[in-house]
């Protein structure tokens, strides 16, 4: 009877522990492939370039802490490479500060998109410059260069730091904010203080100058209403052209005037969450 | 100079004329008649009225209501400015001693209205009146009212006992209408702005616009009393001049009255310049569409004038501040608009200020955090 159950309790215990192998195993496969940040559906990769990739990945990843991934995509269904980006994004992590880098060869477009901190620091200016590079390789079909080289200037813009003069911009709402996205700390400059204070020290002021003036009758007096006392009966009611001159004005063009240097432009995107970046054809 | 009062046809008391019920009242046995009813008597107590004495006598003399050849001897002495007039009431025979100016006053021992009639005859009869809407007791309540919505007058300064004198007076104004030929000649722009390409393009179009017609401009007040203060006796403009009437001595019943001093060729040169920024401004607001229009030339000239010498209602109120100080109000005695200097609470006005200074600058804190 001992034998029997001590029997029965290996078998638990070798039972627990292939269970535990097992769940160790299936938890080690999930997370391999929740941690996959290369995705080259359109088949543009050798598996060493997918390797080189991923390595180039990870070393970025270890600069800047963010979850970045590099997707290709050959698929006419995919109609918006924008709403791909961001769901793919998605799927890989809803919270996390990251950069998904698409490369859509239906469309033949470069698009990235920034969730969380990044778009703070790949503002527009940034990722233009960032299109550029990649569009140098991208041209002569060297798409892994293309891919490494935004990755390259991804961390390079991560050891800069924030622009200085950086504003998010609400493409949705058409407002301003500073420093941070939409609810995140926005901050006020001891400038901004003073300019309120002046404000509030001019409205003081005036206040009292209108009070003061008004009881002792300096302004507030009776004048005569001449468009209500009065009529008109036009005789002559003539209008004539006399000259014309015309000014032309270029307008610069990637930099309209609302969107400087330090400009993020952000929208709500797939997931009702916050995505800045943008896209180039090639 | 004769004097008129306006007697009750029932008991032969005095009339007054009641701004509630816009008639004639007699205190003594309660009538009251309406003007078409005491137009002959007036006449009748006009004649009676007739022996009344005048004489000038200085004004440090007119107290003393000296009559006879030695007055007349001193005014002339004094001089024309410095005098004032002697009527004898028509109710009592005592001697009432007024300005040159006064047209209506009360006896100063009977109490009794008194009209001095040629005051207000032959050059200097006023051509319309408007007659008090507002009595005593309405004058007193806007009054009140008026002080109880400033604000920023000290706690408790201002009380009804406080009120030292409440008197309406008709005041004499010039009330001008005129006819105008004006035409003006103007340069105004418009603007389009399109984009071509990469360029924006700003096409200003020049236009010369010549607008040429009669400008009709009524009721510009011109107070005529050199002795009222200006500021005040404007300050209770405007009117409803759809109520003036024709004039009649029977309205000043009950009330002051003053005559005109100031002749309009006096008022002449500053209301024919006003009236030529009014016609050139009726002219312009005729000129629509344009951007930054402005006058080139103009070519102003008046085809028709009228003067409306015109009596006008005022309650005049003089309050004694619980600083000592006097204080002076005018009150249209039409609608109650209210006139005159008020005494400041220094650091009522101040706390105000500074909370809206406040509000201001977290507003702006504000827009600054979430729009910048």
């Amino acid at each position: 009877m001992k034998i029997i159950q001590r029997k029965t309790r290996y078998l638990v215990w070798f039972a627990g522990l292939l269970l535990s192998i097992v769940m160790f195993m299936a938890g080690s496969l999930s997370a391999y492939a929740m941690g996959r940040q290369v995705y080259d559906d359109a088949g543009l990769f050798s598996d060493e370039e997918v390797t080189e990739l991923t390595e180039a990945v990870d070393e970025a990843e270890n600069e800047t802490g963010w979850d970045l991934m590099l997707l290709t995509v050959d698929d006419a269904s995919v109609v918006s490479t924008q709403d791909y980006a961001e769901e793919k994004f998605n799927e890989y992590t809803e919270s996390d500060d990251g950069i998904a880098f698409v490369l859509d060869m239906n469309a033949r477009v470069f698009y990235i998109a920034t969730a969380g901190e990044t778009y703070e620091y790949i503002v527009d200016t940034r990722l233009n410059e960032m299109l550029d590079h990649a569009m140098e390789y991208a041209g002569s079909g060297d798409y892994e260069q293309a891919m490494i080289a935004m990755l390259e200037d991804t961390v390079t813009y991560y050891q800069e730091g924030k622009p200085d003069n950086l504003a998010i911009y609400d493409e949705d709402s058409g407002i301003y904010y500073r420093d941070s996205q939409n609810g995140g700390a926005r901050s006020l400059s001891s400038g901004d203080f003073l300019i309120a204070a002046l404000l509030g020290a001019a409205a003081c002021l005036i206040f009292c100058l209108v009070i003061t003036g008004k009881y002792r009758l300096k302004f507030g007096r009776y004048h005569y209403n001449a468009r209500e006392h009065g009529t008109v009966d036009l005789h002559r009611n003539e209008d004539h052209f006399v000259r014309q001159f015309v000014t032309r004005r270029k307008i610069p063009k990637n930099d309209p005037p609302s969107k400087g240097g330090g400009t993020s432009s952000v929208h709500q995107g797939a997931g009702g969450r916050s995505f800045g970046g943008g896209g180039r054809g090639f | 100079m004769s004097t008129i009062s306006i007697k009750c046809p029932n008991c032969g008391g005095e009339l007054i004329f009641d701004p509630k019920s816009q008639k004639y009242k007699c205190e003594y046995c309660g009538s009251d008649f309406a003007l078409d009813e005491i137009k002959t008597e007036d006449t009748k107590t006009q004649e009676a009225s007739d022996s009344a004495q005048t004489a000038r006598v200085g004004t440090d003399t007119g107290t003393s209501a000296e009559t006879g050849a030695d007055a007349s001897a001193e005014t002339e002495a004094a001089g024309e400015e410095a005098s004032a007039v002697v009527y004898t009431c028509p109710s009592c025979g005592a001697q009432i001693v007024t300005d040159q100016t006064t047209a209506a006053t009360f006896c100063y021992y009977c109490h009794n209205p008194v009209l001095l009639s040629e005051q207000l005859t032959g050059e200097f009869h006023p051509d319309q009146i408007i007659p008090f809407e507002i009595d005593r007791k309405q004058a007193e309540q806007h009054f009140l009212d008026f002080v109880q919505k400033k604000k920023f007058v000290p706690n408790a300064f201002f009380q009804k006992n406080q009120i030292e004198k409440l008197t309406g007076i008709y005041y004499p104004y010039w009330v001008y209408d005129a006819e105008l030929d004006g035409a003006i000649s103007a340069e105004g722009s418009k603007i389009r702005v399109f984009m071509s390409g990469d360029e924006e393009i700003t096409e200003t179009r020049i236009y010369r616009m010549e607008r040429q017609g009669e400008v009709s401009l009524r009721e510009i007040t011109k107070h005529a009393l050199k002795k009222s203060d200006r500021l005040l006796a404007e300050g209770v403009l405007p009117y409803d001049f759809s109520k003036a009437e024709p004039f009649h001595m029977g309205y000043l019943s009950g009330f002051y009255a003053e005559k005109r001093d100031i002749e309009r060729m006096e008022l002449e040169p500053e209301v024919r310049s006003e009236v030529e920024n009014y016609t050139r401004d009726l002219l312009e607001d005729t000129i629509q569409g344009y951007t930054g229009v402005h006058i080139i030339s103009d070519n102003i000239r008046p085809i028709q004038e009228t003067w409306h010498y015109t009596l006008l209602p005022v309650w005049t109120v003089t309050y004694k501040g619980l600083n000592g100080k006097m204080y002076y109000y005018s009150m249209n005695g039409q609608n109650g608009k209210t006139y005159g200097e008020l005494p400041i609470d220094r650091k009522k006005v101040f706390l105000s200020g500074i909370l809206i200074g406040g509000i201001v600058f977290a507003i702006m804190l504000l827009l600054g955090y979430f729009m910048f």
